[in-house]
């Protein structure tokens, strides 16, 4: 990737880890560069990673949720290309995995018949399916900030705006390790199924089981996202510039749901 | 004993609720906690026809039932619409005996896709019609294939199967089984051979996993399918409608029985042939069953007709959380012969529980509405924003968009814009704070 090259957005598996309306992230994420940068943008889909080696040529690789069956195919294809998709990450790649496609990146997963199916391995927790389908609307502060303390602007950004989701899920993971998790879970639950800690980040690896059109419903999200797009290109004076972008759509909308919910929470304390 | 209080306590909880206007789940939840097996333990009719699955079960359970009184038949079903097993439980023992005997000859029962399997566990339907499985309230449901499982445990072994063959994976559950009866619809001038639609679930078929073909799509993943693969493809139909003529509002039954409709939408029509091929599983004359068919206006409050001042319109009720269900009612407004403005309100997603999740707008076409039939769009209600944005996603011209957080405010502005026909679609969550500022129309 060079910087004058258009940025490249690949929705893997999008045929089948796709059933939240995760395509939005992709659409949201193309006209939000589009309309605040110079840069072109391309979406591309694909069913199979080896139809769109080498995975390095992207800026973002983005896997969203689906069922549990069409999660074993997902993990039949890809952890063949375990080392490509993390030699993608610590070069120059953002990986962002999202609903039950985050549990890729663990050892394995364990379906209710005790089958196990081993994943990429990249962190140390293992997930296990149950029968029991777990499903609450979500909202997290941004645990992952701190690690962009250095830049002032995204550090307010990511600090004033909670960030709103659904978890929609029937497993449990179990971390070996203590990860830098994304969010705290204020409503919802999180990766233990508890109200504590959800997804994880590290490096250019990016990871929640919140669902659906996550970038739609959180502009500082999406601003995030794109920030991390050009920082990896080395082009961070546009990324510093993405996050003060005005979205008053976007905003608008992200504002309603927040009252919403946080007068939910408020219900139920 | 125990059977005998249960029955007790459920009537007089039953009796005591309706006096203070309570709903009819709260009475089958006592019994049950007295006598957890009471359901096993009632003397049932010979004919127990239960109705399943995503969309259309209420109306086709309305529908069987308004065919069977006029057949002079004794039936009872749940037509308060409680349909999990506290709900199907009050029914039951309201309707029968202090000793436990059911006093009607036939029950008719719409049961809920997801807790079908509990209901069963204690007796059997005869008959069990499965109409279709979409993508449907998946802040509660999950996704399809997890109800489907769900749905799957619930069908008894000795039990007939009444399938709509249209759809690929309710078709599944007629594999290797003897007794099924199957229902279909031909192809109609208004099917496509692509998907039209924003995700694709008849892409693959659910036996194999190969790629599916079809020869026509209804909508959706509903249509005529095949998988080379592993040869898994759309059943010979026992009871078909051969044509459809949504001009004339009236469709053709294997060739020969004419039903008019009161309601052109397509999924009236698949409501109409389930209700048709139930009814002649249990022997109805089938003539007898299209005059009551004939025309037949449901009174459930899906499709309310009403005046707005001067103006005159239809509200089409679609569940929020069911993209096909929207779809269905977009293209019904996108498709009238006289153009009219159309309105969406989202103002509370569901009425049985909360959610803020707007998830499922993305899953909706919404440029079925990018048409000269449809001159302005209302978005209205508190997800209005929401709205709006999924509309900045669509080819749909910005002028024509209007939007109103207030839905009182959206009315006032709907009311003397123009003389055009009026739209609405939205769910029964929202559907009464449109319509108590209109005036009902029989």
């Amino acid at each position: 990737m060079n910087e004058n090259q258009k940025i490249r957005l690949l929705h893997l598996y999008n045929n089948i880890m796709n059933l939240y309306g995760e395509y939005a992230n992709l659409l949201a994420l193309k006209r939000f560069i589009e309309n605040n940068t110079e840069a072109e943008c391309e979406i591309v889909s694909a069913d199979k990673v080896s139809d769109v080696l080498p995975l390095d040529s992207f800026d973002l690789i983005y896997i969203g949720a689906g069922t549990e069956k069409a999660q074993k195919t997902a993990i039949s294809d890809i952890t063949a290309y375990r080392e490509e998709l993390k030699n993608a990450a610590e070069n120059k790649t953002t990986v962002l995995f999202t609903g039950n496609a985050c549990e890729l990146l663990g050892s394995s997963v364990k379906n209710v018949k005790g089958e196990i199916f081993p994943c990429l391995g990249y962190f140390d927790f293992e997930t296990e399916e149950t029968t029991k389908r777990i499903t609450s609307d979500a909202v997290c502060e941004n645990m992952f900030l701190d690690l962009f303390s250095e830049d002032d602007e995204l550090y307010k950004l990511l600090k004033e705006n909670i960030t709103i989701g659904f978890i929609n899920k029937c497993s449990i993971i179990k971390w070996k390790e203590s990860p830098k998790s994304m969010f705290k879970l204020l409503l919802g639950v999180g990766d233990d199924n508890k109200k504590t800690e959800d997804g994880v980040i590290s490096g250019n690896i990016i990871a929640s089981h919140l669902i659906g059109p996550l970038m739609i419903k959180n502009p500082h999200l999406l601003k995030f996202i794109a920030y991390k797009i050009f920082s990896n290109r080395g082009q961070n004076k546009i990324a510093d510039s993405l996050t003060g972008v005005d979205l008053p759509l976007e905003s608008k909308a992200y504002l309603v749901s927040v009252n919403e919910l946080k007068n939910r929470i408020s219900q139920e304390s | 004993m125990r059977k005998f209080f249960s029955i007790l306590i459920c009537k007089l909880a039953r009796f005591a609720g309706k006096l203070m206007g309570k709903g009819s789940s709260m009475p089958g939840k006592l019994a049950l906690k007295v006598c957890p097996d009471i359901l096993g333990k009632i003397k049932l009719p010979k004919y127990i026809i239960a109705v399943t699955g995503s969309n259309g079960k209420t109306s086709t359970v309305e529908m069987i039932a308004h065919v069977m009184e006029d057949a002079g038949l004794n039936i009872a079903y749940n037509k308060e619409g409680s349909n999990q097993i506290e709900g199907v439980t009050t029914f039951i023992l309201n309707n029968c005996t202090m000793g436990g005997k059911f006093k009607k000859d036939y029950i008719l029962i719409e049961s809920d896709e997801r807790y079908a399997k509990y209901t069963f566990k204690h007796f059997s339907p005869t008959h069990y019609v499965i109409v279709n499985l979409y993508r449907d309230q998946l802040t509660r449901n999950g996704h399809p294939l997890w109800v489907y499982d769900a749905i799957k445990e619930s069908i008894p072994d000795d039990t007939c199967l009444i399938l709509n063959a249209d759809d690929p994976l309710i078709s599944t559950l007629g594999e290797k089984r003897k007794d099924v009866i199957w229902y279909g619809m031909d192809n109609i001038s208004t099917d496509t051979t692509e998907n039209t639609g924003v995700y694709d679930d008849g892409k693959y078929c659910p036996v194999c996993g190969g790629r599916l073909e079809y020869d026509y799509r209804h909508f959706n993943h509903i249509g005529s399918f095949s998988c080379e693969k592993c040869g898994f493809k759309k059943h010979h139909t026992d009871y078909t409608v051969t044509a459809v003529d949504f001009d004339n509002g009236a469709i053709e039954i294997d060739d020969t029985a004419e039903i008019g409709l009161a309601f052109t939408g397509i999924y009236n029509v698949y409501n109409i042939l389930a209700a048709y091929s139930a009814c002649c599983a249990i022997g109805i004359d089938k003539n007898s069953i299209c005059e009551s068919l004939n025309n037949f206006v449901l009174k459930n409050g899906r499709i309310v007709r009403f005046k707005l001042s001067e103006r005159t319109g239809v509200l089409l009720a679609s569940k929020h959380e069911n993209s096909i269900s929207y779809e269905q009612s977009l293209t019904y407004a996108a498709n009238r012969k006289v153009p009219g403005d159309v309105v969406i309100i989202v103002d509370r997603i569901s009425r049985k529980y909360y959610t803020g999740d707007t998830s499922w707008l993305w899953d909706i076409n919404f440029d079925i509405l990018n048409t000269d039939k449809v001159d302005k769009i209302y978005l209205m209600g508190l997800y209005s924003g929401d709205l709006e944005l999924r509309f900045s996603y669509t080819d749909i011209p910005k002028e024509k968009i209007k939007v109103y957080s207030d839905i009182h405010e959206g009315i006032e502005e709907l009311r003397n814009r123009s003389d055009k026909e009026i739209y609405v679609v939205t769910c029964f969550s929202d559907k009464e704070k449109f319509l108590s500022e209109t005036t009902i129309q029989q």
